[in-house]
């Protein structure tokens, strides 16, 4: 027994703190147990008696000194009997020692006791013992048999409370179990090698779940079994990282992408992260850890990805040079064609009869029809090429530019244009105003007998802007519904309202594009609303 | 005697050509045109090389963009790095509406750009637009002049 100065405590703080230590038979120590006295307790207490001085030491410590009878009844008991079990020792003497244990336990302290009483040896057993208050304990029990000439044989022993360390035990072991099921769940091979060995010290299930070698045929590969898996081309780059891994700091992890053979002779890509395990005290590494990923799939994603990009913008590329045919070179011949019949017709004046004319104009008109189809096929075909990145743009500035560039339009037909509210909106300022200028020039195209009005508005509803424009016109069939916005599709001849049939289907292609819809209301007569969202 | 105002057609279609040809022709202008059908000839003729050893120095070059050979891109690049040519006026005088054509041409420092019309009478009255503007009505730098 030794007498420390404390140097930490749980309770008020003593003066003195007395402790006995038991030892368990591989040699660690079990138990330490400790009673703290302050001066003023030791002051109150009369000086012991040498007689006194065992009794005292045993009532001082933290465990449970008992005596059992050789019907395991309790004899003695010292006071740490309160502490631990919560019972004073008075109330035990005379009842079993194994009243105070789980039920469960029972057993093996019976056991233990009979072997002790037959055969004579000590015994060390661990359970678990229940308090006053119905707590479970893990006690310690150490105890060994006595033969007292007097009682016969009785059996002193020890119990100390060993819930600390049993739960700090049991609490290691789950994390334990908690790696090793990481470990070997993981889709991942996991590796430590040991530099000096220069040899793989561990690895995990992984090397089967990503490659598909059984144990045995890891075992065949020896130690070095990861390298000729290795793609002979990725060696170089393994044994740079390599280099490289040897001066990381700690926690540094470096990355590395390698090919490695599975079980049916595919090459797999794995990314590895490594970093150092261990080292020795003078900081040089010893061991290296490594987690690999499969990532070849992925690596194939991106592979289509990639060439789907490509193959787009090949595609886009070649449909600009349709654009760029169709706004240069099949210009040119219509040019000619349109050019050469009014030379023709004007060089020729007098000596062409009227029917002449009339074929003359037919092909003018032909060659000037052609090339509207051609720059409005262009425009539409440009909504999702030649179109800019959306960005916060004002709706009711942009109607403003629409209005003015329909100026004519609206002198000449008296339309009046009216606007409620119109918001910021994330959209292509020119797309947006294309789309303005279609709606409110068809609006005023298809006018019924009174003098156009249009009214533009805007409105949120849910994620979206839900933009209106109301007109006062011919109104549309709803069995036309269909048609409407299809390209080249359209519902009058071209005596009664001129165009090419382009116009709804390029504000549809567009308000697509912004991610919006786009659809019509009409009574026919009447006129119509057209409706179409962008998102807010 | 008024010396004639000398303009430059760089143009591959006959058609066009005689069409500019027939604008100029009823032009107030006393005006000399010479046509040439591809980009290497225009660049001889303004170098005065091989069988253009002759010629004179125009006022003006109207010039189409697509020329086979060389085309029109290649020729304004030219001109207008070319200490002795650059200060000619070069109009782009194209079919094309391509924007890509529009904003590479004034890159390469075209005077102006200009689509030719589908209608007869606005394609007359335009390519008299140009040479009014650029030959009575604009100041140009005078012929003999170094930088």
């Amino acid at each position: 027994v030794t007498t420390y100065k404390p140097s930490h405590r749980l309770g008020p703080r003593p003066d003195r703190v007395d402790a006995a230590g038991t030892a368990s038979r591989a040699g660690e120590l079990i138990v330490a147990a400790t009673r703290g006295t302050t001066d003023s307790q030791l002051a109150a207490e009369p000086v012991p008696s040498a007689e006194n001085k065992y009794q005292m030491l045993v009532e001082s410590l933290a465990g449970v000194v008992y005596a059992l009878d050789k019907s395991g009844r309790i004899q003695y008991a010292s006071h740490g009997m309160l502490d631990i079990l919560g019972y004073h020792p008075d109330e035990a003497i005379g009842r079993r020692l194994t009243e105070y244990l789980h039920p469960d336990d029972v057993p093996m302290a019976l056991q233990s006791m009979q072997d002790q009483v037959e055969i004579g040896k000590s015994a060390h057993v661990e359970l678990r013992a229940l308090t006053k208050s119905g707590e479970t304990r893990w006690v310690h029990l150490s105890s060994r048999l006595m033969l007292d000439a007097g009682q016969g044989p009785i059996i002193q022993g020890v119990l100390t409370d060993v819930t600390p360390l049993r739960q700090a035990e049991e609490a290691l072991g789950a994390s334990e179990h908690l790696v090793h099921a990481v470990v070997d769940t993981a889709p991942a091979l996991i590796h430590i090698y040991d530099l000096e060995e220069q040899r793989y010290a561990y690895w995990n299930k992984g090397i089967s779940l990503l490659l598909g070698y059984s144990p045995a045929k890891v075992k065949a590969l020896g130690s070095e079994f990861l390298v000729p898996l290795i793609h002979p081309e990725d060696l170089s780059v393994i044994a740079e990282h390599q280099q490289r891994l040897l001066a990381a700091s700690n926690g540094e992890v470096l990355s590395v992408e390698y090919r490695m053979r599975n079980v049916h002779g595919e090459w797999r890509l794995l990314r590895g992260s490594d970093s150092i395990f261990e080292r020795t005290p003078e900081g040089r590494p010893t061991k290296t850890i490594g987690v690999a990923i499969d990532v070849t799939e992925r690596q194939r994603a991106e592979d289509a990805l990639r060439e789907a990009a490509e193959d787009l913008k090949r595609s886009n590329s070649e449909l600009e040079q349709f654009a760029y045919v169709a706004s240069h070179d099949l210009q040119e011949p219509l040019r000619m064609v349109a050019s050469y019949t009014q030379l023709l017709a004007q060089r020729y004046e007098g000596q062409l009869d009227d029917k002449a004319q009339t074929y003359i104009h037919y092909a003018v008109d032909g060659a000037t029809r052609m090339q509207r189809l051609i720059t409005d096929l262009l425009t539409y075909s440009r909504v999702t090429t030649g179109g800019r990145a959306p960005k916060q743009t004002d709706s009711y500035l942009v109607l403003g530019e629409a209005l003015r560039n329909l100026s004519a339009a609206i002198d000449v037909s008296r339309a009046i244009v009216t606007n409620g509210d119109l918001p910021m909106v994330r959209a292509d300022a020119i797309q947006l105003l294309q789309v303005f200028q279609n709606l409110i020039a068809n609006a005023i195209k298809f006018r019924g007998k009174d003098s156009p009005r249009v009214h533009v508005s805007a409105r949120e509803e849910g994620h979206d802007w839900l933009f209106s424009v109301k007109d006062n016109g011919i109104g549309i069939d709803p069995q036309h519904a269909d048609r409407l916005f299809v390209i080249f599709q359209r519902l009058h001849t071209r005596e009664e309202y001129p165009g090419t049939g382009v116009g709804l289907a390029v504000c549809k292609r567009i308000v697509e594009r912004h991610g919006g819809r786009i659809w019509f209301e009409s009574e026919p007569g009447k006129g119509s609303i057209f409706y179409f969202t962008l998102p807010r | 005697l008024v010396k004639p105002i000398g303009i430059l057609l760089v143009e591959d279609n006959p058609g066009d050509a005689d069409l500019t040809r027939e604008a100029l022709v009823s032009c107030k202008l006393y005006n000399l045109l010479d046509v040439v059908d591809d980009g290497e000839k225009a660049m001889a003729f303004l170098r005065r090389q091989g069988p253009y050893s002759t010629a004179s120095r125009p006022d003006l070059i109207l010039l189409d963009l697509n020329l086979p050979r060389k085309d029109g891109r290649e020729v304004l690049a030219e001109v207008k790095t070319d200490e002795d040519l650059k200060r000619i006026p070069v109009v782009v005088l194209t079919s094309s509406q391509a924007e890509s054509d529009i904003l590479k041409s004034y890159n390469l420092h075209a005077n102006c750009y200009v689509t030719k019309p589908m209608d007869l009478d606005q394609f007359f009255h335009v390519v008299r637009s140009i040479e009014d503007f650029w030959l009575s009505i604009v100041v140009l730098p005078p012929p003999g002049a170094q930088r």
